[in-house]
């Protein structure tokens, strides 16, 4: 496993086509909807996503295997989306229109809730956390990344990414009970 | 263990304390708690977006991969950096006249010396024409002459006149 990583990266350092073309369609759908949920912009994200693999080449060489490629990958990522949240200062709970249209046609049930007002409400409330507390949630539920992973990509400690995600949770119900309230 | 530690460990997953568990088996507040946020998760779960680039983003996403250059890493950059600097100390001491004043005469010290306040030495490195600190060495070792002239009384000869002779 180890080895064909160490393949893998040789074949991209070199530009080869068909590893790029893997890395982009192994990652381009997860990267691109973890920036989405970031930045709450699809057009955003996408400029993200491209931007994010072009470091990620750039950096390659210097890539020494501390963290996963894929962690490595989502590293970038984040520090894009903040980077762009706080340079742009983008309110993103203020245009929900811009969230990218979900799949159509027969949807699994995941999906049919995913395109409800009830999810979208969530999303919304989702956008309003911190950056760091938004970023271990779509990490966590979405993006199914283990804690460990987690820290790795925030560079943070992972007891530190625990407790992130529970306020951020408890944040959440807060925002939507008052919500709900009349 | 109060409850936010025991309904951190309780949802973060993995090996969970016997104090966490005896804690929220025993706190009412703590197990609503916890399964209020275990729902929330599972909601939140399903409500991922799926993410739809256009067609032409792959494509365009590919062929910017394909033009990117490593860039040197940092230490590369602060090894530049460091030999950078070298080569600009190196090239303005080369720049700096090394000597001082061209003659002086005897009895008179440069004015770094003489004109000091209190007598003591005073140097200043960035002075124009100074040369730094080596070089202020060199104006000084020239103001004092090796042999002195002639026309100096004060010059005491200890065998000029037989004194040591015995």
């Amino acid at each position: 496993m180890v080895k064909e990583t160490q393949e893998w990266l040789e074949l991209l350092k070199t530009r080869d086509p068909d590893a790029l073309r893997t890395l982009y369609r192994e990652h381009a759908p997860s990267l691109g909807r973890y920036l989405t949920g970031m930045v709450r912009d699809g057009g955003t994200a996408e400029d993200l996503v491209q931007d994010a693999f072009v470091r990620f080449l750039e950096h390659l060489e210097t890539y020494r295997g501390e963290a996963s490629p894929k962690s490595y990958l989502y590293r970038i990522a984040t520090n894009l989306a903040i980077n762009h949240l706080e340079s742009a200062r983008v309110r993103y709970e203020t245009h929900p229109e811009t969230l990218p249209e979900p799949r159509s046609g027969n949807s699994p049930p995941e999906d049919r809730f995913a395109r409800s007002q009830e999810a979208e409400g969530l999303r919304a409330h989702l956008a309003a956390l911190p950056p760091q507390q938004r970023s271990v949630v779509i990490l966590k539920t979405w993006e199914e990344c283990t804690f460990r992973e987690i820290a790795a990509i925030l560079d943070i400690a992972e007891g530190t990414a625990k407790a992130h995600y529970f306020f951020a949770l408890k944040n959440l119900r807060k925002r939507l009970e008052a919500d709900r309230e009349p | 263990m109060n409850h936010e530690d025991a309904l951190i460990r309780a949802l973060a997953g993995g090996p969970v304390s016997l104090q966490a568990l005896e804690h929220i088996e025993s706190c009412a507040n703590c197990r609503a708690e916890l399964q209020a946020l275990r729902d929330l998760e599972s909601d939140l779960a399903a409500a991922a977006p799926v993410w739809n680039p256009p067609a032409l983003h792959e494509g365009r996403t590919l062929s910017a991969m394909s033009r990117t250059r490593s860039l040197p890493g940092r230490r590369w950059l602060a090894l530049a950096a460091s030999l950078l600097l070298l080569l600009g100390l190196a090239a303005a001491w080369r720049e700096v006249p090394r000597q001082g004043p061209a003659s002086l005469p005897y009895g008179s010290a440069p004015a770094y010396v003489s004109e000091s306040a209190g007598g003591g030495f005073w140097f200043d490195p960035w002075e124009e024409g100074t040369g730094g600190l080596l070089s202020a060495a060199s104006v000084l070792a020239e103001a004092i002459p090796e042999t002195p002239p002639d026309d100096v009384d004060l010059y005491l000869d200890p065998y000029a006149n037989g004194e040591w002779d015995g």
